[in-house]
């Protein structure tokens, strides 16, 4: 069993208390604790991870290729009965219309970033500047400018691409913005089904290029290249060739002996001081379920955007929030809508050999023009991933799906001859594409008046509606994959796929959105609570807006921006130096 | 599939799950105070069994595991072992104690089935050892949650969170013997005695709930790793033409002694493969020409 406690355990008092170990913590905690700054991070769930702090061995995790064990029972998912939210479009929907899972993000030592398939790109200067570039043309959307531009923040993309390891090719998407250097690592090997997509691209005018994935395409900082397995997304790497922040940038900060890491350990509120201006400890419960507090001078929250916003919500019974004057805790919380195309093909493509996704394009995303609610193709979509992985276990239940609709009837000897064939699994090339979520201050987190987790505490509420301007641009552009997408690339059927009622992008922005406006923003340019004096955010619940690409390259790179701050303020690339 | 989302992509629309449903869940109820939940399994109130089914039920069990994943010229599910699979997931807390973690995730990084590679990037002789053949712990809350799906609500002291909201949760094991109860009781004549035909439409008139939960469960054993307990002799992957888990060997292999990557030529990972092992048949292009149109997609080749 991997320890639950990592790192110097000789130390007893701390500079900064990290709440979280995912992609807007790791980069936080090796920021301070190479200048330092005595840190102890806190994580909610388990660490899968043995010698996670030993200089002498890469870790071992407990992950593997096991579809069981990460697809169909959950390893490092959020159990949605022991940690339920529940969800709902508006208030006029009542209390909520489901309680479950809803958008979660895995609870365990590395975050979300341990088993997601990593894709790295970086957000484009536009993305920086919504609220300029649209000039208040959405209605009843809440756009604003970042309080940093991407010229800020590209020292520490830079940075934070080095320190987790991205694989890469500059120049190949058309529309990226201006870089300091090359990737840290050239592309991969790129599947089969990722040169047939390729040409079917080409032909109709559009440009793939590899996509940027904390993937080792050699072998980077002690750890090995990867090989390829095909359980990528999902599933936790078994060789540590995904660069999650557990075994780079957390790692790196446990190995200077100024961290300390505790599993298992759940913070379930901020102790605040009469004033509710500074944090004085946080109160947890510990692995055997004990009630404790644990002290540090500063504070960050970076348990993921629902959590940290539920949090604030827990510290303050009976008032509006920690850090809430602004009434914005909690609010413009934003996912990717996510707009998913399948195509079929008579030939084999093996997609499960090969990394989940190696190719992409970014037309769809393109360049934000002068914005038109009556023409479609102004609102911006986002990048298109290209995938094909699946295994049959998953297969399975597709087909039982489908068998079980009252057009059909389940009839083994169809299951299994779809099974042998493998149509879905064998065959398919699918594409999905990312979209601006418009922020909406009605999207939020509260929390529900019923509903508890598995220890009493309550639960998040997320309400949440899709907005026209997203809309607008899944249902203008999901067309074009089909006709003349897959069918340039050669498919013999293709079909978007319909939309889920419940959000589970696993892109999960705002809800403590940063800004120089105390009165329209929770936290400051470096991620510091306006009201609160030594309370941080570092990760995506910053974000003003949510652009059409991945989070995750730009939550470490802010994460990096915060901590960075907090060890230098007003000159933060000294720590990056 | 979806290298985004980390779930399952909708292949069709649900025929459940209507909005209507999820207004059940509307309700209003004060907010629980509980402190952490001992298990009641912990204190031996859980009984401990040592074979999850009765021969009877194996019976049953085994006829609609078959009527999943018939036999033909490769073994149905009844042989590929649904059952012993399924009876160790009901069976996963029985033998769980101090030094014997529960039967419900394998461990890793490796199972053994493939070797390391060697420096020029072609398979060793040097093969890891199975740590998927030993359980891992589960911490307290997943613990709960595998407990409550199980054995349902009473699992926990004070019930499961939200019961009062939501019922009071149903175990699985209880969902297996009530199912495989009614489906035996109303079966005429009995499973074992049906024909192939009649099989196939007395299993789309079982309780929808089981029937899923048999089809779902039938799936896994046949086709997850060994370690669980099915997928006999790897004959699942076999006959899907999957080939499992592939670490610590993968697909594009680094090759120390050439510095870049060398291909496996029994899997190409970036060319096309050679030959296809069972190409698509007419009754299957039918159905997904059908699949396609319910979703209002596009047939390119007719």
């Amino acid at each position: 069993m991997s320890t639950r406690i990592v790192g110097n355990t000789a130390l007893t008092t701390f500079d900064v208390l990290i709440i979280g170990s995912g992609a807007g913590a790791g980069p936080v905690a090796y920021m301070c604790a190479k200048n330092g700054l005595k840190v102890l991070v806190l994580e909610a769930g388990a660490n899968h991870f043995d010698h996670l702090d030993d200089p002498n061995q890469q870790p071992v995790p407990e992950h593997a290729n096991d579809e069981i064990k990460f697809q169909v029972r959950n390893f490092i998912d959020l159990d949605s009965r022991m940690d339920p939210r529940s969800w709902r479009t508006s208030d006029a929907d009542g209390l909520r219309l489901s309680v479950g899972a809803v958008n979660g993000l895995p609870k365990h030592v590395g975050g979300g970033m341990v088993h997601a398939d990593v894709k790295m790109p970086r957000f484009e200067t536009q993305d920086f500047m919504m609220n300029t570039l649209l000039a208040g043309k959405v209605q009843n959307a809440n756009f604003a400018d970042w309080p940093i531009s991407y010229a800020d923040l590209e020292p520490f993309y830079a940075y934070g691409e080095k320190a987790i390891g991205v694989q890469g090719k500059t120049g190949t998407n058309p529309f990226e913005s201006p870089r300091s250097g090359e990737y840290p690592m050239p592309p991969g090997l790129a599947m089969y089904l990722s040169s047939i997509a390729t040409q079917g691209l080409a032909k109709s005018g559009f440009t793939a290029f590899p996509y940027p994935t904390a993937v080792n395409s050699q072998p980077y900082d002690g750890r090995p290249a990867c090989n390829d397995c095909g359980y990528c997304s999902d599933y936790g790497c078994p060789i540590n060739a995904k660069g999650s922040c557990a075994v780079t940038m957390l790692r790196q900060a446990l190995l200077t002996n100024n961290c300390l890491l505790l599993a298992e350990t759940r913070v379930q509120k901020l102790v605040m001081n009469a004033a509710k201006d500074t944090v004085t400890a946080v109160e947890c419960v510990d692995p055997t379920g004990n009630v404790v507090q644990y002290t540090a001078s500063r504070y960050v929250l970076a348990a993921s955007p629902i959590e940290d916003a539920r949090l604030c919500l827990l510290s303050d019974v009976g008032g509006k929030g920690v850090g809430n004057s602004s009434d914005m805790v909690g609010r413009n919380l934003m996912f990717h809508l996510q707009t998913a195309s399948v195509g079929i093909f008579n030939e084999r493509l093996h997609g499960h050999r090969g990394r989940t996704v190696d190719t992409g394009f970014a037309d769809f995303r393109g360049k934000a023009v002068n914005y038109d609610a009556s023409n479609p193709s102004t609102a911006l979509g986002g990048i298109v991933e290209i995938s094909g992985s699946e295994r049959p276990v998953n297969e399975a239940s597709y087909y039982s799906e489908i068998l079980l609709r009252s057009q059909f009837k389940l009839d083994g000897r169809v299951f299994k001859k779809l099974l042998r064939q493998a149509p879905f699994r064998d065959r398919i090339i699918v594409m999905v594409m990312q979209a601006e979520d418009a922020p909406q201050a009605t999207n939020r987190v509260d929390l529900d008046p019923n509903v508890v987790d598995f220890f009493g505490t309550p639960s998040p509420r997320i309400t949440y509606k899709n907005h026209p301007y997203e809309l607008a641009a899944s249902d203008y552009r999901g067309p074009m994959m089909v006709d003349p997408i897959y069918k340039n690339m050669g498919a013999r059927w293709a079909a978007v796929t319909p939309r889920d009622d419940i959000p589970g992008s696993a892109h999960i922005m705002g809800t403590l959105r940063f800004g120089a406006d105390p009165a329209q923003s929770v936290c400051d340019a470096t991620g510091k609570f306006h009201d609160v004096q030594n309370l941080y955010c570092s990760d995506g619940a910053l974000f003003p807006t949510s652009s059409g690409y991945n989070p995750t390259m730009t939550i470490v790179a802010l994460a990096c921006w915060v901590g960075a701050n907090m060890v230098f303020p007003g000159s933060p690339t000294q720590a990056i130096q | 599939m979806n290298g985004s989302n980390h779930r399952r992509l909708r292949v069709v629309p649900s025929d459940g799950h209507s909005r209507r449903d999820l207004l059940r869940y509307v309700g209003g109820l004060a907010v629980a105070t509980a402190i952490p939940f001992p298990f009641t399994g912990c204190d031996g109130s859980t009984p401990v069994q040592t074979g999850f089914f009765t021969d009877a039920e194996r019976s049953a069990l085994g006829v609609l595991a078959n009527a999943v994943i018939p036999p033909d010229d490769t073994p149905g599910g009844k042989d590929l072992g649904a059952i012993e699979y399924i009876e160790r997931l009901m069976t996963a807390f029985d033998n769980e104690n101090a030094t014997t973690p529960p039967a419900i995730f394998a461990g890793g990084p490796f199972s053994g089935r493939n070797p390391y590679p060697d420096e020029n990037g072609l398979p060793s002789t040097n093969y890891p050892p199975n740590s998927f053949a030993t359980y891992l712990y589960l911490d307290r809350v997943k613990e709960a949650g595998w407990r409550v799906l199980l054995f349902g609500s009473a699992a926990l002291t004070g019930g499961a969170p939200n019961d009062a909201l939501l019922g009071a949760v149903v175990g699985m094991r209880d969902q297996m013997k009530k199912g495989l109860a009614d489906a035996i009781a109303n079966a005429d004549p009995p499973l074992e005695k049906m024909s192939e035909d009649d099989l196939i439409v007395y299993f789309n008139m079982l309780e929808p709930t089981f029937r899923k939960l048999v089809i779902d469960l039938v799936s896994e054993g046949c086709f997850g790793p060994p370690e669980y307990g099915g997928n006999l002799n790897l004959a699942g992957w076999k006959l899907t033409h999957f080939e499992g888990d592939s670490q610590p060997l993968g697909y594009s292999i680094w090759s120390t002694a050439q510095n870049k990557y060398v291909e496996r030529p029994d899997a190409p990972m970036t060319t096309a493969t050679v030959t296809d092992p069972e190409p698509l048949s007419a009754d299957v292009i039918a159905l997904i020409d059908q699949v396609v149109s319910l979703l209002g997609g596009t047939v390119f080749q007719s």
